[in-house]
């Protein structure tokens, strides 16, 4: 028997799967294939910040475009800590390809353009805070 | 300058509602103090946010950048960098006064909406004792630091209190190569969700110490250690259950209040259980004209839910008449700790209110009872409530003839 907290939703079901691999307590479809995948091969959405050369913005959100696996969550940090981003993008926009070769991207989730809405800021990321 | 309705606070909140005055034709300003719009979702890059809304698992930043994308394709008024001084109560509505880069300034307003969010309990609200060492965040500032400055504020650190906050950092500051001794609480109960339990803390085998909490810090200029000990029932420390833990970090996820310190400058009644405005079913507080929504409300576990009173909070400010009002209290009973909103209007429609609850205790199969004049009118029952979850009901009150001599109140009491 193995005891899992569904991550799907906030309802946060504690779903068992029982010793004949039966799903119990999901509530609904979403919490089966949840529980399916968590009993195999679990994945996680990545959520992190990347580095940029902008001081007015100095680190950038990304996430994962799907979830990958769990296991790869510690080369997936590596691979965005090695990132260092001097354009100034949209939210969306792919920041790695196809990280890891796992068919997933990792991408932007906030837009660069809403720094300082209302402030001119400077675009060669070359100026510094001092 | 004169605008109808004047929304304080650029959060999820603010631009819900400045968004649904707008679309009301209502002239509308938006202040926010920060430099962006979005609130503290600009430091939240997890995502769960918005399944009900869009029904979609967003991050923080994508969720309210949504928002902002909408706004500024309007014909909202948005000042940022501007701090909001003074509300000043007048015959034509209020007089908002505020300080920006261009200096200080005043505009007319009909009507406000408080949308100023919450802010966390810091380590002087649950007194540690000892010295002041530099080490010391709360989990909105840990956030900060990693999150918008790309800075790691601990190597090797204790987190106290088991809210959502404190198990998102747990995990991010364990990402980022600190290490997250554990997480104590002390409450016998974690008040985080259990998702948050399961992929924050046992995903990368961070400990959960229930009934346990930090008694002590230690260090002069950076905090060098804590003294941990177990609780008892009154979350008093049991003698000779310290242990003293070497960190040079302890982050505090203690709790959320919310910030009503403008409310209170022109006198809003404030709900002493969810320390925000009390406010009836359209979101108007005690102070006609001024609305609340969001956090400043009362704390939120979902985001959504944000929005979805900051929409009504702004709609209704958009129509603000000098009718007057008739309020009936909505008393909160046995196994209630509270409900937003907490008085009904029954001058207005109160056919589709939806009312926000919070049980005052673990419950299991429950039922919730809503009276009228002692003879109960609804009921449904719930199999598990827990406080940290907040409930939400849609119910028709038009049909129970409420008048204001009726005393309505809400009750929940496990049944076999």
């Amino acid at each position: 028997m193995k005891e899992l907290v569904c991550i799907v939703c906030p309802n946060g079901c504690k779903i068992i799967i029982d010793d004949n691999g039966d799903i119990l307590n999901a509530k609904c479809n979403r919490g089966i294939v949840f529980a399916t995948e968590e009993a195999t091969s679990p994945k996680r959405t990545v959520c992190s910040t990347v580095a940029t050369t902008f001081s007015d913005f100095p680190v950038l959100p990304v996430r994962s475009s799907a979830e990958i696996n769990k296991i790869d969550i510690p080369a997936c940090m590596n691979a965005l800590n090695n990132v260092l981003l001097d354009r100034r993008v949209g939210r969306g926009e792919i920041i790695i390809k196809d990280v890891l070769g796992s068919g997933v991207d990792i991408i932007s989730t906030s837009s660069m353009q809403y720094t300082y809405c209302d402030v001119e800021t400077p675009d060669d990321g070359s100026k510094d805070n001092a | 300058m004169n605008y109808d309705v004047t929304v304080i606070g650029g959060g999820p909140a603010g631009l819900a509602a400045a968004i649904a005055a707008n679309k009301e034709n209502a002239s509308v300003l938006l202040v926010e103090r920060e430099a962006r719009l979005g609130g503290i979702l600009k430091q939240c890059i997890h995502d769960g946010f918005g399944l009900v809304t869009f029904g979609e698992k967003l991050t923080g930043p994508e969720y309210c950048e949504r928002y902002i994308d909408e706004l500024l394709q309007t014909d909202v008024s948005v000042k940022l960098l501007t701090f909001v001084t003074r509300i000043e109560k007048n015959a034509d509505g209020f007089a908002i006064h505020f300080v920006n880069r261009e200096g200080a300034a005043h505009v007319q307003t009909r009507a406000i909406v408080l949308a100023t969010g919450c802010r966390e309990r810091t380590a002087k609200q649950v007194f540690i004792h000892g010295t002041r060492p530099s080490g010391v965040f709360t989990a909105g500032t840990a956030q900060y630091y990693v999150n918008l400055m790309g800075e790691l504020p601990v190597k090797r650190c204790v987190i106290l209190g088991s809210g959502d906050i404190g198990l998102i950092m747990a995990r991010r500051l364990t990402m980022e190569g600190a290490e997250v001794i554990g997480v104590y609480e002390a409450k016998p109960e974690p008040s985080g969700l259990p998702r948050n339990l399961y992929q924050c803390l046992d995903d990368f085998g961070i400990p959960l110490h229930l009934s346990h909490t930090v008694t002590r810090v230690f260090g002069d200029e950076r905090l060098t250690a804590v003294e941990i000990a177990q609780v008892d029932k009154n979350m008093r420390p049991i003698a000779n259950t310290e242990k003293i833990i070497e960190c040079d970090g302890l982050i505090l996820s203690v709790g959320l209040i919310p910030e009503n310190e403008l409310a209170e400058s022109i006198d809003v009644a404030i709900d002493r259980r969810t320390k925000g405005p009390i406010c009836d079913q359209k979101y108007m507080t005690m102070e006609k004209g001024v609305f609340c929504a969001g956090n400043a409300l009362h704390v939120n576990d979902l985001v959504d839910y944000v929005t979805l009173s900051a929409v009504e909070a702004g709609r209704n400010s958009a129509y603000l008449t000098n009718k007057p009002r008739a309020l009936v209290h909505v008393v909160a009973e046995e196994g209630i700790l509270y409900t937003v909103p907490s008085v009904l209007d029954v001058n207005e429609p109160v056919s589709d209110v939806t009312l926000y609850f919070r049980a005052s205790r673990e419950l299991r199969n429950a039922m919730l009872t809503l009276r009228v004049d002692g003879r109960a009118v609804f009921q449904k029952k719930y199999s598990v409530l827990r406080p940290p979850e907040m409930e939400r009901l849609k119910l028709n009150f038009a049909q129970y003839g409420i008048t204001t001599d009726s005393e309505v109140s809400l009750s929940l009491k496990e049944v076999e």
